[in-house]
C-alpha cells in the first residue's frame, strides 16, 4: 500500500516531534525512552491510531538513540542501553575524535535499526513462535552469557572484575521477590523505601556521572585535556563512511544479535548491547584494543542498540508479548485506543501494522538525518568549560532520577549513594562497569534461575538437559570465557601496560 | 549425587535461595583472591608492607567536600522548599564553588547559569511535559 | 553557546506547539476544586495493565468537572501507600486502585499499618469483570468445573494453575480450590497444584511451555489468545470468570452458573476500583470529588470508554463504600482464613 496513504502529513510530523523530543530525553542523563513513551501516553488518546503509534514510535527510536551522546562525550551512558558505548565511545573523546565517535555511533544506530525492522517485516511470525520455545532455562543461559562479557571487560585483575560482578548481582537482589512477596537483604529500617530495591536509573547514572564529578572536584575540577584540542586538529582523522568497510560483519552480527535478544521477551533491553560487546570482543582482531577507543566496540553497541527496537517489536505484535519495559508502555497505547494485540494483530489490522513499519523507516531516517546534522554542535558540549556543565549534569540527573518512578525522592539519595560509592569503588579496585553489568542483569537472573528450578523440581540437571538449545548456550557461554581469559592473558604479558580505568 | 543436583524448594523461602547462592560465591572468590594475593605477596617478599592511600596528593579539600555538603544539602532542602528556589540556590552555590573564586564576573556566570538551567528544566519538564518535579 | 541557546528556544517553541493541543481548561462550575494538579498515584507500576487504565479513563473525565489537572503515576503498591500516608490533605495526591488493596494486607504483601480503615475511602468508580481461568485450547475440559470432574475420573493427574500471589489472582483461585476440597474431597484437591509467578506474560508462558495446566488471566489480556484462526501450540480457551453476571459480547460461563460454591455460597468476585484519601483529607475536597464521580458516572462516553476494554462502571457512593468495601473484605478474610498455604501446594 502507498506510504502516504496511510501515513498522513500530521503523522510524519508528529514522528519527527517524537524522535526529537526522543532524542533529548535519550541524551538527558536519567530520562529514557520508556519515560518519555510513558509520558506521551494520555496525550496519544486524543490522537487517531495511526498518529498516535508514529509519535510513539518517533519517541521509541529517539530514546534509544539519544543515549550514546553523553555516552560518548560525557561518559554518562543517558540510558542503560548504552552503558557499553561509553567504553569505547568516550576514550575517542579523550583522544579528541568525539565526533567521529558520535557519527560512527549514529551510523551504526541506523544499520541496526534498518535491520532489525527488515526482520520485523519479513519475519515477524516465525520468529515470535520460535521466541515462546525459549523457556526460563534458555533465557537464564542468555543472562549468563550477557554476563561472561564481565570477564572479557575486566581492567587488570580478572578474579577482581568478576568480583565486582558478583556484588552487582548481589545488591540488584535487594529487596522484594516478586513470586512470594518476601523482602530480602534490605537493612533494617528501610523496609519502606527499599522494597522494590535501588533504581537502576539513579544506580547507573550515580555511578557514572556523580561518582566522576566527585572526583574531578578532588582533582580540583581543572580543564580536561582533550577540552583544549583545537577543533581543525579532527580534520585529519575525521569521519567517513569507509570506517566500516572492515566492519560490515561486525555490524551485522552485533544488529543480529540485538534484534534476537530484542526478540526474547522478559530478557532487558542492555543483555543485548553487552552481549553484542562482548561478542564484538571474542570476534575481533585484537581483542585488546576494545576499550580503549576502538570504533569496533562502538559499532556493537550501537547497532545492538537499535537492533533492539524491531525486535523487541516481534513478539508484541505478532504475539501480544512485550519485548521489553518499553514495548510494555506501547501496549498501553494500544488498548487506550482500543486496540488488542495478540497473535492475530498483524492479519486483523493492515492498515495499522503497515503504518508502524512505516513510522519505524520514517523515524529511522529522521533520527539520522536530525543526529547527524546536529552533531557538529552537540560535540561541542565538551568545550564548555565543566563548572558550567557539571551543574547541570548534577540537576538533571537529580530531575531524572526522582521523576524515573513517578517522584520518589529515595531516588535521589539513591543516586548520591551509588555516587559516592562509585567514586569509593574506583579507590579501592572495585571495578564499575562490570559492577553494573551484575547489577542490570542480577534480577533476570534470579528470576529465570527460580522459574527453571520451579519447572523441574528443584533439579540443577534442568540446565543440561533441557535441549539441543541450551547446550549450544553452554558452548557459547564456554568459549567467550575460554576467549577472555586468553585475551586477560595477553594484555598482561603485554607488558602491564597502563591500562588506566577510565571510570 | 542426585541430592547435591536438587535445590530444596518451599514457596515462602524462594527469596532466600539465589541471595544465599550468590553470597557463597562472593565469600568463595574474597577468599581466593586474598589466597592470591599473600601467596604473591610471598613471593615478592612484601607480605607486610600496606600502602593505601585513599585521596590523591593535594587533593582540593574545599571542593570536595564542598560538593558532597552540598550534594547532600540539596536533596535534604529538595522536597521541603520545592525544586524551582531548590536548585536555582544549589546550582548558583556549586558553580561558584567549581569556579574556585568570589569575583564579579564568577558570580554572573553562576547566577545566569542556576537561573537559565533550573528556570529551563522546570518550565519544559514540569510544566510541559507534565513530570512529577520534587 | 549561542547555538546552543537558539536550539533550545526552537525546541521549546515546538514543544509549546505539541502541548497546546493538550491543555484542559476548566469549565467553571461549583464543583472545582483548589488544587490547580491532582497526582493519581496507583497501586501498579504498569501502565498497560487494568489499574492504569481504569485510572486513565475516569481521570480524564474527572478533569473538567474539578477544573483541574489529573497526572496518573504508576508507581506500584508499596509506593503508592507511602507517597499516600506523606500526602497533605488538601487532595492534592491520591490513590486508586483495586481489591488487592485490602487482599494484599490480609495475604502479607502489603503491610498492615495500610489497611482501609487508615484512609478515607473515595467512590468505587469501575469493575473489571474480566478476571477469568484460561486453558490451553486442546485441554480435555472446557469449564473449571469440568476440570474438577476431570481429576475425579483421572486419579493419576494433576492440575497445576499459575497464579499470582498475594491478591485476586490467589483469592480466586482460593475459592476454586476450596470449592473441590468441599465437593470432591481432599483426594481430589491434593492433586491440585500452585505455580506461582509474576505477570500476565510469565502465566501465559508457563501455560505454554508445560509448566502450568491452567492460568489466571483476564478478558482484556487473554481473549486474542482465544480467537479462531490462532496457531494451536499458543491457543487458549477460558474456562471461567470470577465476576457475578457474564461479560456482554463473550460466552464465558461465571463460576456461579458452574455451580462454584464456598460455604454454600455461589463464589463471586467482582474486581472494583476505588479511590483511596489521606485519612484527614479536608471533607469539602471529598465531597467535591464524590459529586464530580457521580456526575462521569452518568456519561454515557465514559461507559463506552470503559467498555473499549471490556469494563464496566460501578459507581459506590463515597459514604457507602467504606461499609461495602469493609463487608466484601469480611467475606474473603474466612476464604484466607481456610485457603491452602502455597507452601504446602507448590512443589
Amino acid at each position: 500500500m502507498d506510504i502516504f496513504e496511510i501515513l498522513s502529513p500530521l503523522s510524519v510530523l508528529l514522528c519527527f516531534i517524537g524522535v526529537f523530543i526522543g532524542i533529548i530525553f535519550g541524551a538527558i542523563p536519567g530520562m529514557t525512552a520508556t519515560m518519555a513513551i510513558a509520558l506521551f501516553l494520555p496525550i496519544t488518546y486524543s490522537l487517531d491510531m495511526v498518529d498516535a503509534i508514529a509519535l510513539l514510535i518517533g519517541l521509541y527510536v529517539g530514546g534509544i538513540s539519544g543515549g550514546l551522546v553523553p555516552a560518548v562525550l560525557l561518559n554518562i551512558p543517558g540510558t542503560p542501553s548504552s552503558l557499553c558505548t561509553t567504553f569505547d565511545g568516550y576514550p575517542m573523546t579523550q583522544k579528541g575524535e568525539g565526533e567521529k565517535a558520535l557519527k560512527i555511533g549514529i551510523t551504526a544506530s541506523i544499520v541496526g535499526g534498518f535491520f532489525s525492522l527488515t526482520v520485523l517485516y519479513f519475519f515477524a511470525p516465525v520468529l515470535a513462535s520460535v521466541a515462546i520455545k525459549f523457556s526460563s532455562v534458555e533465557k537464564f543461559l542468555i543472562i549468563v552469557f550477557a554476563l561472561t562479557v564481565i570477564a572479557s571487560i575486566s581492567k587488570g585483575s580478572l578474579l577482581g572484575g568478576i568480583f565486582s560482578g558478583f556484588i552487582g548481582v548481589y545488591l540488584s537482589l535487594i529487596g522484594m521477590f516478586a513470586d512470594n512477596n518476601q523482602l530480602r537483604l534490605i537493612p533494617p529500617g528501610f523496609e519502606e523505601e527499599l522494597a522494590y530495591g535501588f533504581s537502576l536509573l539513579p544506580v547507573l547514572i550515580g555511578l557514572f556521572a556523580i561518582a566522576q564529578i566527585l572526583q574531578e572536584s578532588e582533582e580540583g575540577m581543572k580543564a580536561s585535556p582533550h577540552q583544549t584540542f583545537d577543533f581543525k586538529k579532527e580534520k585529519k582523522n575525521r569521519f567517513t563512511f569507509k570506517i566500516f568497510n572492515g566492519q560490515i560483519i561486525n555490524t551485522i552480527r552485533s544488529s543480529m544479535i540485538g534484534t534476537f535478544i530484542g526478540m526474547l521477551p522478559g530478557v532487558g533491553g542492555s543483555a543485548a548491547s553487552i552481549s553484542s560487546y562482548s561478542q564484538a570482543k571474542n570476534f575481533s582482531k585484537h581483542p585488546e584494543k576494545l576499550g580503549t577507543g576502538e570504533p569496533e566496540g562502538l559499532i556493537a553497541s550501537e547497532s545492538a542498540n537499535n537492533g533492539l527496537i524491531g525486535g523487541a517489536l516481534i513478539p508484541l505484535l505478532s504475539l501480544g508479548i512485550p519485548g521489553d519495559s518499553t514495548t510494555a508502555v506501547l501496549v498501553g497505547a494500544l488498548l487506550l485506543q482500543g486496540i488488542q494485540v495478540g497473535p492475530l494483530f498483524i492479519p486483523a489490522n493492515p492498515d495499522l501494522w503497515d503504518g508502524i513499519i512505516y513510522a519505524l523507516i520514517i523515524a529511522n531516517i529522521v533520527m539520522f538525518l536530525l543526529m547527524f546534522f546536529s552533531i557538529k554542535h552537540m560535540a561541542k558540549i565538551i568545550y564548555i568549560p565543566k563548572y558550567i556543565i557539571y551543574p547541570i549534569i548534577i540537576v538533571m540527573c537529580v530531575v531524572g532520577s526522582y521523576a524515573i518512578n513517578n517522584g520518589v525522592m529515595f531516588d535521589v539519595w539513591t543516586l548520591l549513594l551509588f555516587g559516592l560509592a562509585g567514586y569509593v569503588f574506583m579507590k579501592i579496585g572495585i571495578q564499575v562497569a562490570p559492577f553494573l553489568i551484575g547489577f542490570i542483569l542480577g534480577k533476570e537472573l534470579e528470576k529465570y534461575f527460580i522459574d527453571s528450578l520451579k519447572g523441574s523440581g528443584g533439579d540443577l540437571t534442568i540446565f543440561f538437559t533441557k535441549g539441543p538449545i541450551a547446550l549450544l548456550l553452554w558452548m557459547l557461554i564456554a568459549i567467550s570465557i575460554i576467549y577472555a581469559i586468553m585475551d586477560n592473558r595477553r594484555s598482561k604479558k603485554a607488558g602491564d601496560q597502563t591500562i588506566t580505568p577510565s571510570t | 549425587m542426585k541430592d547435591l543436583l536438587t535445590v530444596e524448594l518451599k514457596f515462602s523461602e524462594y527469596h532466600t535461595i539465589f541471595p544465599k547462592i550468590m553470597l557463597t560465591i562472593l565469600i568463595f572468590l574474597a577468599v581466593l583472591m586474598l589466597l592470591l594475593n599473600i601467596v604473591k605477596r610471598i613471593k615478592k617478599g612484601t607480605l607486610t608492607a600496606f600502602r593505601f592511600q585513599f585521596f590523591i596528593d593535594n587533593y582540593d579539600k574545599l571542593k570536595f567536600y564542598g560538593t558532597v555538603v552540598l550534594l547532600i544539602a540539596y536533596a535534604l532542602v529538595l522536597e521541603r522548599i520545592g525544586f524551582l528556589p531548590a536548585s536555582i540556590l544549589f546550582m548558583f552555590l556549586i558553580t561558584l564553588l567549581f569556579i574556585g573564586n568570589i569575583k564579579k564576573k564568577s558570580i554572573v556566570v553562576s547566577l545566569a547559569n542556576s537561573l537559565a538551567t533550573s528556570l529551563v528544566i522546570w518550565y519544559l519538564f514540569g510544566q510541559l511535559f507534565d513530570i512529577t518535579l520534587p | 553557546m549561542k547555538k546552543l541557546l537558539t536550539i533550545l528556544l526552537v525546541a521549546i517553541l515546538a514543544l509549546g506547539l505539541a502541548a497546546c493541543s493538550n491543555e484542559t481548561s476548566g469549565s467553571g462550575e461549583g464543583s472545582e476544586v483548589d488544587v490547580s494538579r491532582v497526582r493519581l498515584v496507583i497501586g501498579s507500576t504498569s501502565t498497560g495493565g487494568d489499574t492504569y487504565q481504569n485510572a486513565d479513563t475516569i481521570s480524564r473525565y474527572l478533569e473538567d468537572p474539578l477544573g483541574t489537572n489529573i497526572k496518573v503515576d504508576a508507581v506500584g503498591a508499596v509506593r503508592a501507600f507511602q507517597e499516600l500516608g506523606k500526602a497533605k490533605n488538601d487532595g492534592s495526591t491520591l490513590m486508586f486502585f483495586h481489591d488487592m488493596a485490602y487482599l494484599g494486607v490480609e495475604y502479607g504483601s502489603i503491610q498492615e499499618n495500610n489497611k482501609l480503615e487508615n484512609w478515607t475511602i473515595g467512590p468505587v468508580v469501575s469493575i473489571n469483570p474480566g478476571n477469568a481461568f484460561l486453558a490451553k485450547g486442546d485441554a480435555p475440559y472446557d469449564t473449571m468445573t469440568e476440570s474438577a470432574e476431570w481429576l475425579k475420573d483421572n486419579p493419576d493427574e494433576t492440575i497445576t494453575v499459575a497464579i499470582e500471589s498475594g491478591g485476586v489472582s490467589e483469592i480466586t483461585f482460593d475459592g476454586y480450590y476450596l470449592w473441590v476440597k468441599e465437593k470432591y474431597g481432599t483426594e481430589v484437591s491434593d492433586r491440585i497444584k500452585a505455580y506461582v509467578t509474576g505477570s500476565q506474560e510469565d502465566k501465559n508462558q508457563a501455560l505454554w511451555d508445560g509448566n502450568a495446566d491452567i492460568i489466571n488471566g483476564s478478558i482484556g489480556g487473554n481473549n486474542e489468545y482465544t480467537k479462531e484462526g490462532v496457531e494451536d501450540d499458543i491457543k487458549m480457551k477460558f474456562l471461567g470468570i470470577t465476576a457475578g453476571e457474564r461479560v456482554e459480547g463473550y460466552d464465558i460461563p461465571t463460576f456461579a452458573e458452574q455451580g462454584i460454591k464456598v460455604d454454600g455460597k455461589e463464589f463471586v468476585f467482582d474486581k472494583e476500583f476505588f479511590f483511596l484519601m489521606p485519612k484527614d483529607v479536608e471533607e469539602d475536597f471529598a465531597s467535591k470529588l464524590d459529586e464530580a464521580v457521580a456526575e462521569v458516572e452518568e456519561n454515557p462516553d465514559y461507559a463506552k470508554d470503559l467498555a473499549k476494554n471490556a469494563y464496566i462502571t460501578n459507581y459506590v457512593p463515597a459514604d457507602e463504600a467504606i461499609a461495602y468495601l469493609l463487608e466484601k473484605r469480611e467475606t474473603f478474610q474466612n476464604i484466607i482464613k481456610n485457603a491452602p498455604s502455597l507452601d504446602k501446594i507448590t512443589n
